[in-house]
């Protein structure tokens, strides 16, 4: 028996795929006896796009507006629709525990809800103090006029007895241009607009 | 490292014209950005409503304004109370929340028979909640009624 017949008939023993299975593309490989390829190529061009495209959408959302307010669980603000830009102006929170000015907690919702008089005299008096800080201010120099404006930011539950007295304590103090804060929110009117469509 | 091959028209002595745009700084730059502008995002748009306390509050209308009728929107525990001059309608709730829908069809109607008007009062039970006062000045900003001062409401 020649040589080349010989490494025909003995063979090596383990596994051994049938003709057809060998052919096969899925299972064919795993009898394969070349090595794999160990270089990987990323997708750069795709992977840019999506960089891109997050980069564009997250300079959409940019906003400096989010500053102007602390934003707290205690406080969840009610929606609207028709609102304006806010301004930058001392911020007077109101949740259903305390009433504070730019974080520096003034008085208790339950001891104000208790008190006969209108205005709350603790934040009168913190209102005062920042109105002369920004009157000194704007001697030394400052740009900017005093307009009078605040921003309420308060809790959807808390009630009206008490927001009139932070209203009426702020127009004691000089601040007669009251900012209500909102979230912004097409709720109502896609609720009016249903109603009536639902009429109609 | 990406490269763009610029075909420079043949010629074997020619200076090789491959162009090879710096993938990994920009790659590295992109990421910065998006890690700056994910932590910097706010998700919520704030904005006002802007009110004044009647009836000391200044106005931005002009004092040779018309003369308008007196409109007031009084919040009670039962629903919306609007008088417009004499005349005065009652809105009462549906359930427990408020007829936004019927208020502001009634406001708006009131507009319309009133071009001029601009001021509106809005008046509240000490019982009534932030949340529904802020839809009523909200329905009254939409009827383009922008001069909305906010009272407690009598009796």
């Amino acid at each position: 028996m020649s040589r080349a017949n010989m490494e025909n008939v003995i063979v090596k023993p383990g596994k051994r795929p049938g003709k057809r299975l060998s052919r096969s593309k899925v299972f064919g490989a795993k009898f394969s006896k070349g090595k794999k390829g160990t270089n990987l190529e990323l997708n750069l061009t795709s992977m840019i796009d999506i960089f891109v495209l997050m980069v564009v959408f997250l300079i959409q959302q940019f906003s400096a507006d989010g500053d102007l307010l602390f934003m707290t669980d205690k406080i969840k603000m009610p929606e609207a629709a028709n609102y304006e830009q806010i301004v930058r102006a001392p911020v007077v929170q109101v949740s259903n525990e305390d009433i504070s000015i730019e974080g520096a907690l003034v008085a208790q919702v339950d001891d104000v809800s208790r008190e006969e008089l209108w205005n709350i005299q603790a934040l009168e008096e913190k209102l005062r103090d920042q109105k002369k800080a920004f009157d000194v201010l704007r001697q030394a120099g400052a740009a900017g006029e005093f307009k009078g404006d605040i921003n309420i930011q308060a809790d959807r539950t808390v009630p009206f007895k008490i927001i009139k007295k932070v209203m009426y304590s702020a127009n004691q103090a000089g601040y007669f241009n009251i900012n209500f804060a909102v979230i912004a929110g097409g709720g109502a009117p896609a609720t009016a607009a249903k109603d009536e469509a639902s009429e109609g | 490292m990406a490269g763009v091959s610029v075909d420079s028209g043949g010629g074997g002595g020619k200076k090789s014209v491959d162009l090879v745009i710096p993938l990994v700084p920009m790659i590295d730059m992109l990421a910065m950005m998006i890690t700056f502008l994910m932590m910097t995002a706010v998700w919520t748009e704030i904005g006002k409503l802007q009110v004044s306390q009647a009836p000391s509050g200044p106005s931005d209308t002009p004092p040779d304004q018309k003369p308008t009728l007196t409109l007031t929107l009084t919040l009670t525990e039962r629903g919306y109370l609007l008088a417009a001059g004499p005349e005065s309608v009652e809105i009462p709730k549906k359930g427990d929340d408020y007829d936004t829908a019927e208020l502001a069809k009634k406001l708006k109607a009131i507009k319309k028979d009133n071009p001029d008007q601009r001021a509106i009062t809005v008046a509240a039970e000490d019982s009534v909640q932030y949340q529904n006062l802020v839809v009523a000045v909200d329905k009254c900003l939409e009827a383009q009624l922008p001069d909305v001062s906010v009272t407690a409401a009598l009796g």
